[in-house]
């Protein structure tokens, strides 16, 4: 670890005292090296063309009058997390200055620290990070970026045993885009960009240099007539070395293309077709099978894997509105996808996809809508690994919905669709085999509000989901999956300072197997939750809960010519929660949580009840959350939780154990 | 009565279009199959790797489906996201699981099984509240191509989070938190039996 040791211990100094937030780079991006498909890419969806963009200068020229010092903004950051797992604390220190002539200049530190409780791990993440961007608003912004990553992962007992796994790169990089009209009647977007990066990744030291050059154009030969196109190119040189073996002069290289006809205005046009296409070869060393401990073992077993790849996308698509208060909205989309490894042949593959999707929605009255949509889909998969695993599949889908407000208090909406997936596999006498699955559902909702301080809802869902494997080798694994959910809700507000809320679902789910019925099972729950929320006086409010569960499950056999429900099983449970909340003063919270249940589980047969189970557990947690304000420089924020739970299977790290999630932010 | 004449219009020509189009296949009659090794996880929450390791090893999905959680999620490690394109582990949902369980069924013909914790089935972490379980331990699967090919072995660490669902327990997340030894983790397999769109 090279960072600048000076700037770290001032760091460190800081959040010593300190406590607080989040790091400006994720903690879960241990590999920042860039990869060429981060390649060229100008956002020309977005350029309009317009007259404007000439005289569209930077607007926040106003915001840096005021002396030097008033422009420099230091905000440093630290906190402190506990829970049942592991305990995290950091610091995250940045400062802005905004030095006028277009110039900001942002530098940041993070560094946070993790342990895991129950495990000997131990990880550290540091970045380091420099920025300096120059814009103008509809004209040009360039952006230059000098910064360093570090993160340690070290581990005891697990499957590197003990070695560090070490992630440290430097890197810098600058980009430069131009949006101002190199051509008269076009908007131009031109963007140029460069970089080069050092460090150690896991098993091997990268060196990388990358570079691209990409523009878009947009004209407007029509009123609502737009065209565009762009293209791009990138490139990159990889160099690395795994103990003394060295892979050098490994070149990448992207290309892009975009296309844009539109036709028409605002979001949605009658006529618009878009067209994508990324082409390019990526070398890189990679470990065999992903695991890199082989290669720490023996370092000639690093692959230098070429991967060629290609995208392709097409899309197409219209929206028109024949007549008042009816909309037709028809896309079509086709993608190429290729992925192909010359060394490790299994990650090859491919696919093609194609969408066909038309919708109609009408208002049938001022309070009325009504829905459908039809879509077709194909889409083919090759496997390099092993072509008995390509197929193809077909997926055909129709749905509606609907809205209607029936009075100013009463509303019905509902829903609903058929579909049929169809899997054709390449070989026929291999597994898997081709299968069917439809499927339907529907919803039902009705909210209403009878009463001003009464709120009271019902809703019905229903589905049944089929899968039908052709071949009889597996059709006895065919089944249809029904299931059936009611569920009213009632909320009351009795005064402002109750209220009072309770929900029921009845919900029913069985499986029928086609041709092993004896495998027939039907699964029913009803759950009631019941809640009253009180707030005795200002300061006080108390929350109480209870949820309650039947769940029972057996057999559904066809017995004597009709279907005959055997339970096999029961389970009760009866939950408690009680809540109370005490703000003395303003930005002080104290607080109980504590829950409570016990659950029944019982083996039955022929309605008997032939082995019982009986189960308690809860828990109960203290709060305590204080934020204060540190004058106008910055503030405090407390949140310290007691835990203890118990039952006889909570684990020891579990069973008492504090959260902390505190910060403090200081800004100058 | 020209708005009833159009919403009744739309919902005959959507439903003409269900009749003509989702026409399923006949399947054929069953020629016998496997014996059932669905256990119903309404016990122990430890049932549910059980019905993992059957539907693993049977050609049927029946018993693995009916394992996870309606919002099951895999979490891989981050060496094995960094491995393969970008957006290869977005969005794992079950559907997703059941796609990859489909790939590695048809790659490896022969015998596949799979092994949670030690040869007891025994965690290094287990922890049980209620209608959820955590469980932290090692995990290995041991597939076969067919034929006389050699084995693939997946070897890793994962945490596993199993929470009780309306038909009991089920599968609700497993994230690979390290290697075991010098084998490619289950993200390795995912990662490249995913299909991609």
């Amino acid at each position: 670890m090279r960072m600048k040791t000076g700037v770290i211990a001032a760091s460190l100094l800081l959040s010593a005292f300190v406590a607080v937030p989040s790091a400006a780079r994720s903690e879960d991006s241990p590999d920042d090296s860039t990869s060429v498909w981060d390649a060229i890419e100008v956002d020309g969806d977005s350029l309009e063309v317009s007259g404007d963009q000439d005289t569209a200068a930077a607007g926040g020229e106003e915001e840096r009058a005021g002396p030097w010092i008033s422009r420099l903004k230091p905000d440093i950051k630290a906190f402190i997390k506990t829970d049942s797992r592991a305990y995290k604390m950091g610091s995250a220190s940045r400062m802005s200055w905004a030095t006028g002539g277009n110039w900001n200049f942002s530098s940041s530190l993070v560094i946070e620290k993790k342990n895991y409780r129950n495990q000997d791990i131990e990880e550290l993440t540091e970045s380091f990070s420099n920025t300096a961007t120059n814009a103008l608003p509809g004209v040009y912004s360039l952006s230059i970026n000098a910064g360093e990553t570090y993160t340690k992962k070290k581990t005891f007992g697990f499957g590197r045993f003990g070695k560090d796994l070490i992630f440290e790169n430097e890197r810098i990089s600058a980009r430069m885009l131009v949006s101002k009209p190199l051509i008269s009647g076009a908007a131009t977007q031109i963007s140029v960009s460069a970089g080069a990066m050092k460090g150690l990744n896991d098993f091997k030291y990268d060196r990388k240099a990358s570079g691209g050059l990409g523009g878009f154009v947009r004209f407007k030969p029509a009123q609502k007539l737009s065209i565009g196109g762009g293209v791009g190119i990138s490139g990159m040189v990889e160099s690395s070395s795994v103990e003394n073996i060295v892979f050098g002069g490994m070149p990448s290289q992207a290309d892009t293309v975009r296309l844009r006809l539109e036709y028409g205005e605002g979001q949605k046009k009658p006529f618009e077709v878009k067209y994508d296409k990324r082409a390019g070869k990526e070398r890189k060393v990679e470990p065999p099978r992903g695991n890199s401990q082989e290669i720490l073992d023996d370092p000639e077993a690093a692959n230098r894997e070429e991967i060629t790849r290609l995208s392709e996308k097409t899309e197409m698509r219209s929206y028109i509105e024949p007549i008042s208060d009816l909309s037709l909205d028809v896309s079509f989309s086709h993608e190429v996808n290729t992925d192909e490894y010359l060394e490790n042949t299994s990650l090859s593959r491919g696919s093609e996809k194609t969408v066909l999707k038309a919708a109609a929605s009408y208002n049938y009255a001022k309070d009325g809508n009504v829905k459908v949509t039809l879509s077709k889909s194909e889409n083919k998969s090759e496997s390099g690994a092993n072509p008995a695993s390509s197929y193809s599949e077909g997926q055909d889908i129709i749905s509606a919905q609907m809205s209607q407000k029936i009075s100013e208090t009463v509303m019905l909406r509902a829903r609903g669709a058929l579909s049929l997936r169809q899997r054709f596999y390449k070989y026929k006498n291999l597994n898997p085999r081709d299968a069917d699955y439809p499927r339907l559902w529907g919803e039902v909702n009705l909210s209403s509000k009878p009463f001003p301080r009464i709120k009271a809802d019902v809703g019905f869902n229903a589905e049944r989901y089929e899968v039908i494997n052709i071949s009889s080798t597996v059709s006895g694994d065919n089944r249809v999956d029904y299931l059936y959910k009611l569920r009213p809700s009632i909320n009351i507000r009795a005064a402002h300072w109750v209220t009072v809320e309770q929900n029921l679902e009845i919900k029913m789910e069985y499986t029928d197997f086609l041709y092993g019925e004896d495998r027939n099972t039907l699964d029913r729950t009803i759950s009631m939750n019941t809640r009253g929320s009180f707030r005795a006086f200002n300061t006080l409010s108390v929350s109480i809960e209870h949820r309650y569960t039947l769940r029972d499950n057996g057999s559904y056999l066809m017995r004597e010519g009709e279907r005959r429900y055997g339970r096999l099983g029961e389970n009760k449970k009866n939950k408690m929660y009680l809540s109370l909340r005490y703000d003395p003063i303003r930005d002080l919270s104290l607080g109980v949580v504590s829950q409570f249940m016990f659950e029944e589980k019982n083996r039955l047969s022929a309605g008997e009840v032939t082995s019982s189970a009986e189960y308690e557990s809860g828990g109960i947690k203290y709060q305590v959350k204080r934020k204060r304000k540190i004058g106008d420089f910055g503030d405090i924020e407390l949140d310290i939780n007691y835990v203890r739970n118990y039952g006889p299977y909570v684990s020891k790290e579990r069973k008492e154990y504090w959260e902390v999630d505190s910060s403090m932010n200081v800004r100058f | 009565m020209r708005n009833v004449v159009f919403t009744g219009l739309m919902i005959v020509v959507a439903l003409c279009i269900a009749g003509c189009i989702l026409d399923p296949r006949d399947p054929e009659e069953s020629g016998g199959g496997e014996p059932d090794c669905w256990v119903t996880p309404d016990r122990n929450p430890k049932d549910v790797f059980l019905n993992i390791q059957c539907g693993l090893k049977s050609i049927g999905n029946s018993s693995y489906e009916r394992s996870l959680h309606p919002d099951f999620v895999y979490i891989p490690r981050l060496q094995d996201v960094a491995l393969f394109p970008e957006g290869r582990f977005d969005g794992w949902t079950k559907e997703v699981e059941m796609g990859v369980l489909e790939r590695i069924k048809g790659d490896y013909q022969g015998s596949r099984s799979i092994r949670f914790g030690d040869e007891n089935g025994i965690f290094d972490e287990e922890s049980w509240e209620g209608e959820k379980a955590e469980y932290e331990g090692d995990y290995m699967m041991v597939l076969y191509p067919g034929g006389s090919a050699q084995p693939d072995t997946i070897k890793g660490r994962a945490r596993f989070k199993v929470e009780s669902h309306s038909k009991g327990y089920m599968l609700k997340e497993w994230e690979d938190i390290d290697i075991s030894g010098n084998y490619p983790t289950s993200g390795y397999l995912r990662g490249s039996k995913r299909e991609t769109d």
